[in-house]
């Protein structure tokens, strides 16, 4: 796999991804393995499943994990109102007649995990915030992950038509199992440097003067050096660039900062510390800005 | 060097390379499986080997699967590469000339060292072999006349500029640093290290410290600690040991927040071990009988005492006294210790703690009260009389005054546990107090957070101390496992 390649298609799909998300992606397709992306929230860790359908030309299915996530959500179940109904049809019917049909393709609801291998065309399967899902639902992923293939017990065994590309997304809320990292390839992302923020946001938000873009870059970055309860996410930078565009702010004093921080903070407490921070969050780069 | 295309030059290929990591992340603890090894030459497969970055990526995407490990990995990386390039640079040696004596001309070694060198610490400097910057800075320091001073201000000013400056001219400064030191070369690294830093004023407490960064000065030492490792390598053709993790980067043990956690899982494994020492020493069941428990038993059996019932022996638990410096010299590992304390506070009901820098003052209650060492750092700082007038740690002070203090406390049966590096900042070490408190105390420990290479250093009176206790270092979460056992043995 070109990595360069790879970047600069992935660019164009509108991540902007540094070497070693480039190197990992790249690794993953080459050598067939989920990639475990690990990171804080609003780094991007969606966005590059989402880049890499785009890239590969894929279709992406997603699994949104979350607590008391089971089998049958993530996986398969069986639909219980046909099943109702096809028995009620065959009213007379035997038995015999109707236990083959009862458990027939037709009465199987796909999830996303079975969509995913089934599919005759490659997919992209993001598993997303995995660390939400409880430590069975990890064992349920064992089996699709190494060898890509599904046990159901009335079907028998479901093999991959295809082999899809698998991101697993992580906000380490809670260690995964050992065996679940075994099979992954690891990587993990942090909040960009101000020089690739600044790329990003000129990238969704190209009208944004390249000056402006990088100071909200700057600031950014500083805002996230605090001792904050829910660090600005990179989407949340952008809806910022969105915002100060919309109110033709054309630099970013305290003001302008104090305005439009609950774009950028949700918290309550977070706000009030940055907006004692505001002069000296802003303060020095002022200077190094007006060289 | 070794990634640069040929995997030939290294023994066993990358294939040795990569196992000599998977031993070194193993010793890390860091799980490195069969799987992940098969992964990792996979990976290694299906990318270049031109550039470092990349085949570090992908080893790191491959081996570990946390951020933790991630961490350690790359802290080990480069210690790993830099062991193999030197093993490969001391075969090519070896090679080329089978006699290998002392006499390997130390001018040709530091040549072939240079060459070597660039690798393991960027693969930016682009040279195709060893043979392009030989004549260079091996020339230059030869003609070393550059006058002491201007060295040191020289090193200085570069570290002060802070790493972006190519590491290239920061080396050849480092080789210029070695060549006027050689006259006092000890031979020990370690030793050579602190000798050189000193001779730069570039040391703890100079008054260049302020203006440099820490990282600029830990840089520094790593690469002349390096520098000094290849030379001496190349003289001696013997190999460097390699290093743990926890000496490659001190702070990474409770620097951040997982660190941390790690320290708590010792503390906890400590407080189980604490609960239940003693009990596995008690003898076999003799000694005298417990004459009202055999009666009592022997109501179901009609009055005939079938089970003897031994009078019930108690495990001991050593009365503690902790003494702990909570100066700024030891802040890394001052929160360390405090953590230590309240684990021991838990599991000992009689532990009385004094904190002291200038002035000792009891802190007992507080180590109840605070839920964690932060809370009880900050609380002792502000409610506890420690510090006087300067802020640094005086030993003998603190002694003079305990010695009069603990008159009551210490007796035969405890067990003193001083924490603390034993720097006097060059005051005096009070040790004629220190041994009227070390005779008084049935045992004294000594935790020394530095390791046992830097005792005795500087002002550190460590041997003088030792003399009247047993001195351990004791700065990380494994370090901690050994505390368990160390304070329930019989000691001396």
């Amino acid at each position: 796999m070109d990595r360069t390649k790879l970047a600069s298609d992935l660019r164009d799909a509108g991540y902007l991804a540094d070497d070693r998300t480039v190197l990992v992606s790249a690794l993953s397709i080459e050598l067939g393995k989920p990639v475990l992306v690990e990171g804080p929230a609003g780094v991007g860790k969606t966005e590059l499943a989402k880049a890499l359908a785009k890239v590969t030309d894929r279709e992406l299915v997603r699994l949104q994990c979350y607590e008391g996530l089971d089998e049958a959500r993530a996986l398969y179940e069986w639909n219980y109102r046909a099943q109702l109904l096809r028995i009620q049809a065959a009213q007379g019917d035997g038995w015999d007649g109707l236990r083959d049909d009862l458990f027939a393709e037709e009465f199987l609801l796909e999830r996303p995990l079975l969509r995913a291998i089934r599919s005759e065309r490659p997919v992209v399967l993001l598993v997303d915030e995995i660390d939400k899902a409880d430590q069975e639902f990890e064992a349920l992923l064992l089996e699709l992950l190494s060898d890509f293939q599904v046990s159901i017990p009335e079907l028998g065994t479901v093999h991959a038509a295809s082999r899809p590309l698998v991101l697993l997304t992580s906000n380490a809320a809670r260690e995964l199992t050992e065996a679940l990292k075994r099979r992954c390839l690891f990587l993990t992302l942090d909040y960009p440097s101000p020089e690739r923020e600044r790329d990003i946001l000129l990238e969704h938000v190209p009208e944004l003067p390249e000056a402006i873009a990088f100071r909200i870059a700057e600031v950014a970055a500083k805002i996230r050096e605090l001792d904050l309860r829910k660090p600005p996410a990179i989407s949340e930078t952008i809806d910022w660039a969105h915002s100060l565009l919309l109110i033709g702010a054309d630099s970013i004093d305290s003001a302008v900062l104090r305005e439009t921080l609950p774009v950028v903070l949700k918290h309550r407490t977070d706000l009030d510390l940055v907006a004692d921070r505001a002069a000296q969050l802003l303060g020095e780069p002022i200077g190094k800005g007006s060289r | 060097m070794v990634v640069r295309g040929n995997a030939g030059s290294l023994p066993g290929g990358m294939e040795g390379l990569l196992l000599e990591l998977a031993s070194a992340l193993r010793s890390a603890e860091v799980p490195v499986g069969s799987g992940e090894l098969l992964d990792a030459s996979r990976a290694l497969g299906a990318i270049s080997w031109d550039d470092e970055p990349t085949v570090r990526e992908a080893l790191a995407a491959t081996l570990t699967k946390t951020a933790e490990h991630r961490e350690r990995f790359l802290a080990l990386w480069e210690e790993v590469l830099r062991h193999a390039t030197l093993r490969a640079a001391l075969d090519a040696q070896r090679a080329a000339d089978p006699s290998m004596g002392e006499g390997g001309l130390p001018g040709e070694a530091q040549g072939d060292a240079d060459g070597q060198g660039g690798s393991g610490e960027s693969s930016g400097e682009g040279q195709p072999g060893g043979e392009g910057d030989r004549g260079g800075p091996g020339g230059e320091g030869s003609s070393s006349a550059m006058d002491l001073d201007e060295l040191s201000r020289a090193v200085q000013s570069a570290l002060s500029e802070g790493s972006g400056m190519g590491s290239g001219a920061l080396r050849d400064l480092v080789r210029l640093a070695i060549d006027a030191a050689k006259q006092q070369e000890s031979g020990v690294v370690g030793v050579d290290v602190q000798r050189i830093r000193r001779m730069l004023g570039i040391n703890r407490g100079g008054q260049s410290m302020e203006e440099l960064s820490d990282t600029a000065v830990r840089e520094f030492t790593e690469m002349l600690r390096r520098e000094l490792e290849e030379q001496r390598t190349m003289r001696t053709g013997e190999m460097p040991p390699q290093r743990a993790l926890q000496q490659l980067g001190r702070d990474l043990s409770f620097g951040q927040t997982t660190d941390e956690a790690a320290v708590l899982k010792a503390i906890h494994a400590l407080r189980r071990e604490l609960a239940v020492a003693g009990h596995s020493r008690r003898g076999p069941r003799s000694g005298p009988v417990d004459l009202r428990r055999t009666i009592r038993a022997s109501l179901g059996t009609g009055g005939v005492p079938v089970d003897i019932v031994p009078v019930r022996q108690h495990p001991k638990r050593p009365q503690l006294v902790a003494l702990c410096d909570v100066s700024t010299s030891v802040s890394s590992s001052a929160v360390f210790f405090l953590t230590v304390i309240s684990a021991l506070a838990d599991a000992f009901a009689r532990l009385r703690t004094w904190a002291f820098i200038e002035v000792a003052d009891e802190v007992t209650e507080l180590c109840l009260q605070a839920q964690t060492a932060q809370e009880l750092g900050r609380r002792i700082t502000k409610e506890a009389k420690v510090a006087d007038v300067t802020g640094y740690t005086d030993y003998g002070r603190v002694f003079k005054q305990l010695a009069l203090d603990l008159e009551d406390v210490v007796d035969h049966r405890t067990t003193l546990i001083v924490l603390g590096d034993a720097r006097t900042n060059g005051r005096d070490p009070g040790i004629g107090a220190f041994a009227s408190l070390c005779s008084r105390a049935g045992r004294t420990l000594w935790l020394n957070p530095e390791p046992e290479l830097y005792w005795d250093y500087g002002d550190s009176e460590s041997a003088r101390y030792a003399k009247w206790c047993e001195m351990h270092r004791c700065a990380t979460a494994s370090d901690l496992a050994g505390l368990a056992r160390l304070l329930t043995s019989p000691g001396r």
